[in-house]
């Protein structure tokens, strides 16, 4: 498995964005969609919590 | 679709995803982005997108994308996105560094990081698709 950054981060493009390179309306769009479902109630905070985990170890995400 | 169905309690969401949507197609040539949504149906399963067929104007044929491994009709640009498209799907954490240069060959940066958003909405509204419609199917079944 290969963790190292395979996108170039530039310094300017990096200070300005957190998602250098993305299509800005991507990126709105994406923040949106997660900022939606976070205003979503019905899942306790604890399974939710589970749930992103397992996800995050699934997919090898460090972040 | 089941998105109207299962997300009409909750608009927003509902406007968030098709907002979504819309920017991915617009991020990225929707012919690459068909072909790429074909193959993942078939790799999910997903038979209401396969029944929709091709959406934008590709040349390329249901068997073609299904044999893209050898058809002559499937271009290198199209070839290295479904190479990308059926790793991601199949198993993420392990994208090789020849499978990402082959689309960044083809695309550039911005094109790799655009063309991985709108791969990820359009596998994620098939896989939303897939259970929503085993548990609402199986809920109303009962």
């Amino acid at each position: 498995m290969n963790r190292s950054r395979r996108i170039p981060l530039e310094a300017n493009v990096a200070a300005q964005s957190v998602r250098p390179w993305q299509d800005p309306d991507v990126s709105d769009a994406l923040e949106q969609w997660m900022a939606s479902i976070l205003k979503v109630r019905g899942l306790d905070p604890v399974t939710d919590e589970a749930v992103r985990l397992r996800c995050a170890y699934h997919h090898d995400c460090h972040t | 679709l089941v998105f109207d169905r299962v997300l009409a309690p909750l608009p927003e969401v509902a406007s968030a995803l098709d907002r979504l949507n819309s920017a991915a197609w617009a991020a990225v040539d929707p012919e690459l982005l068909d072909v790429c949504r074909l193959r993942v149906a078939m790799l999910l399963g997903c038979e209401t997108e396969l029944a929709l067929g091709s959406t934008a104007t590709s040349s390329l044929t249901l068997e073609d994308v299904r044999s893209w491994t050898t058809s002559d009709r499937v271009s290198p640009r199209q070839r290295a996105c479904l190479a990308f498209a059926e790793q991601f799907v199949i198993d993420v954490k392990n994208l090789d560094d020849n499978t990402v240069s082959d689309v960044t060959e083809q695309l550039g940066v911005e094109g790799l990081v655009n063309f991985v958003s709108a791969l990820l909405v359009i596998e994620q509204r098939q896989r939303l698709q897939l259970t929503w419609n085993a548990l609402f199917t199986e809920k109303e079944a009962r």
